[in-house]
């Protein structure tokens, strides 16, 4: 479904991709494991055609990357959304909930008033939000309650690839676990495909099927999930990966 | 509701008094007491008193009802002009921001040179150009201030352009036209609101101290800029004629300068 070839990308002359290539099939899961400036989010936006690659070329369905024409980047973006990491600022903070939500069915769809409440009213239950809430604005949501918000705008067109980029990575431990479960629990239900970007690796098992990892923008590994504490097997890098993040939890244990 | 107006007692007074003048000057044909421009010999130069609470003029015209009718010829243009000089600043500042590169070199280059330019010599100089009477102040103030907006609007959605969200409405399938008026615009909306009203105070004195100067509005009119060169020259004998008028523009530019001020520490 998602192809990726060869992609390069560098910016002042300075490489921050080099030859990335994997592909995404219906329904399946990846995860782009990586340290801060492996090129991860530039990865996403490359994808999202909010940068243009240097070489290389990126297909949904045969078709390639929107470079100019609107009706073009409208095509890719029905099929492919983003929820961005947790700035609390992705969300237009001059309108309320329910008009931030209703914006890509009023651009993507010709769904009328009415349809389009039923529709946003369903995914803001379906991420577990109050219906009060959709009046207030953005500004009034926790941090946990506004990464729900982006993932039920991102889901509302029902698009075939979700991008995932550093969502949890603001959000406390319990909300990071509570995340992950819906994540999962909206996956089956609505078999999409999933690119979870993230610096923690104890998150994937049980959310992805296969993981890649990058180094400095290169491609270190590409590994299914069920062989990710196989230490063998596995490139020195990722496995300095595990155990730092391993790491915390021995300081954790010792500490209580 | 009370506690808001308790604890902001001087912008309350402030926007009471501008909604009171609004509407004395929309309805200034039925309240104003006399015709303003009936000139009656036996009654010139009288003080202010019961039947002339503000005192008649020179000619004997009753300053009152000449106060009156002067708030549309005073402040409602400011309206018209303000509303002008921010839709050009609108239309060219969020293009020239949105477009960037050489456009927007050009238009900064263009209006650096209306900055540059003195505001009220360049106001005398098109004046001078086009000859006197209000439509010309008009069309020569809006040239002299309308680079201002076009510099504050266009900085104001270069920085919004950065924003996350205007990343993020991309996504969710808005483009060009649409991402200016439902995004950009009413996140500046704030800014620009407080900076208007600012300016009202600002296009009163520069529009009533052109007619005080003489090119603006001409006598007859009662425009409280004239009525105040008219009192100037009765000063000794008859200081009721330029103090109201004069008090007036005070009282209306400093109100402005209240609720712009009160506006502007909200955020």
């Amino acid at each position: 479904m998602l192809e990726i070839q060869r992609l390069y990308k560098e910016i002042h002359g300075r490489p921050i991709l080099q030859d990335i290539h994997f592909g995404i099939e219906d329904g399946e899961s990846l995860a782009i494991v990586g340290e801060s400036g492996s090129g991860k989010s530039t990865l996403a936006q490359l994808i999202m055609a909010l940068k243009q690659p240097t070489s290389g070329h990126i297909f949904f369905d045969g078709r390639p990357l929107p470079s100019k024409g609107i009706l073009s980047y409208r095509e890719w973006y029905r099929d492919i959304q983003i929820v961005f990491q947790n700035t609390g600022s992705t969300l237009n903070p001059a309108m309320s909930l329910f008009q931030c939500l209703e914006e890509p069915l009023i651009n993507f769809t010709r769904y009328n008033r009415a349809e389009r409440k039923h529709k946003v009213l369903e995914y803001w239950g379906k991420v577990g939000l109050n219906e009060n809430l959709l009046r207030n604005r953005p500004g009034k949501l926790s941090g946990g309650q506004y990464q729900r918000a982006c993932l039920a705008k991102a889901l509302l067109t029902r698009p075939k690839l979700l991008i995932c980029d550093e969502m949890v990575s603001n959000l406390d431990v319990l909300l990071q676990q509570q995340m992950i479960e819906l994540l999962i629990s909206i996956q089956k239900e609505q078999g999409l495909a999933l690119l979870f970007i993230t610096h923690d690796l104890t998150l994937l098992p049980g959310l992805c099927s296969n993981i890649m990892v990058l180094k400095e923008g290169k491609q270190v590994e590409l590994f299914s999930t069920s062989a990710l504490y196989d230490e063998a097997e596995r490139d020195p890098y990722t496995v300095t990966l595990l155990n730092s993040s391993k790491m915390f939890e021995t300081a954790w244990n010792q500490w209580t | 509701m009370i506690s808001i107006i308790r604890a902001n007692k001087l912008p309350t007074a402030a926007l009471l008094y501008i909604i009171l003048l609004i509407i004395t000057g929309l309805a200034a044909p039925w309240i104003s007491p006399y015709d303003p421009f009936h000139t009656n010999h036996q009654q010139k130069l009288l003080p202010p008193s019961i039947a002339h609470p503000f005192g008649t003029d020179y000619l004997g015209r009753d300053l009152l009802s000449r106060v009156i009718h002067g708030t549309s010829e005073s402040v409602f243009p400011v309206f018209i002009v303000l509303s002008v000089v921010m839709l050009i600043g609108l239309l060219v500042g969020t293009w020239s921001a949105f477009l960037g590169n050489k456009l927007d070199m050009l238009m900064m280059s263009l209006t650096d040179i209306f900055t540059a330019l003195p505001s009220m010599l360049l106001t005398i100089v098109v004046v001078g150009f086009l000859g006197f009477g209000m439509e010309n102040v008009y069309f020569a103030v809006i040239l002299s201030w309308w680079a201002k907006y076009v510099r504050i609007i266009r900085g104001l959605i270069h920085d919004v352009k950065k924003e996350p969200y205007i990343t993020a409405s991309r996504v969710s399938g808005a483009f060009g036209l649409r991402i200016i008026t439902r995004h950009m615009i009413p996140n500046i909306m704030p800014q620009i609101g407080t900076m208007l009203i600012l300016d009202v105070s600002k296009v009163i004195l520069t529009l009533s101290g052109l007619s005080f100067l003489g090119i603006g509005a001409q006598p007859p009119s009662p425009e409280w800029g004239v009525m105040l060169l008219d009192g100037k020259n009765y000063l000794q004998v008859a200081p009721w004629m330029g103090f109201f008028p004069g008090f007036m523009i005070f009282l209306t530019a400093a109100s402005f300068q209240i609720i712009g001020e009160r506006l502007r520490r909200e955020r």
